[in-house]
């Protein structure tokens, strides 16, 4: 059962989505956020507040080089 | 030596205590910072590591996301997310393959985009692990080094 469980979660692709492909931008770019300012943090209780902000810095900066590459895409053509 | 306050911090290492904590760091994310006794940094690099190389394998499916033929940068990459790649590595060769003559669909090949996205994420847990082995060789070299709090002996602490 564990390697019928193992085999349908690792070996099978996953079926992704139009919509599904931005979405999974967030966890990566948390998992970036988290482990860089627990690296750059000097006491722990400010990680949370920083890696948010820096998650937030992440995505929201990602989404503005794209939107400003779509633009002067749009506009050359 | 010194001890202050019942913690105590010692800045002269044997010298195999740095290398040892390269080596640990790269046999299980996290492992260097847990040797140095920063145990709630380990705990954190080892949880998103490990979700992040595992949560791309799952996207993309083994055969996709470590392999050798295909992907040879960013296999580098991977295994920098160290023995969890290897064994990634030898799972994906492990499964059957249709032979190259016939026109039969590999059904462990992934579709676009989910083998690229799968690769990126192992990727980049890889690449994180090696940031995560650099601050704990950082740190082993520069003696921050937090010992369990402990009472100096003969001491009230």
């Amino acid at each position: 059962m564990p390697a019928d469980l193992m085999a349908m979660l690792f070996v099978d692709p996953m079926p992704i989505g139009r919509g599904m492909r931005l979405a999974l931008l967030l966890p990566l770019a948390a998992s970036v956020a988290v482990v860089y300012r627990t690296i750059r943090v000097a006491d722990m209780r400010q990680l949370p507040a920083s890696a948010l902000t820096l998650w937030l810095t992440i995505v929201f900066g990602m989404f503005g080089v794209g939107l400003a590459l779509l633009i002067g895409y749009r506009l050359l053509l | 030596m010194t001890r202050a306050s019942g913690t105590v911090t010692t800045s002269t290492r044997s010298a195999l205590s740095t290398p040892l904590t390269g080596v640990l760091a790269w046999l299980v994310p996290g492992m260097g910072h847990w040797y140095l006794g920063l145990r709630e940094r380990a705990v954190i690099f080892f949880v998103t590591i490990v979700v992040t190389f595992w949560g791309g394998v799952a996207l993309g499916g083994v055969r996709s996301t470590v392999n050798v033929r295909e992907n040879q940068a960013w296999l580098a990459a991977q295994l920098c997310a160290g023995p969890q790649a290897l064994a990634a590595l030898m799972w994906s060769r492990s499964l059957p393959q249709p032979p190259p003559e016939s026109r039969q669909i590999d059904r462990y090949e992934a579709a676009y985009p989910a083998g690229d996205i799968g690769v990126v994420y192992a990727g980049i847990a890889g690449l994180l692990n090696l940031l995560v082995i650099i601050d704990a060789l950082a740190r082993s070299e520069s003696g921050e080094v937090m010992r369990v709090a402990r009472p100096p002996p003969g001491g009230r602490g």
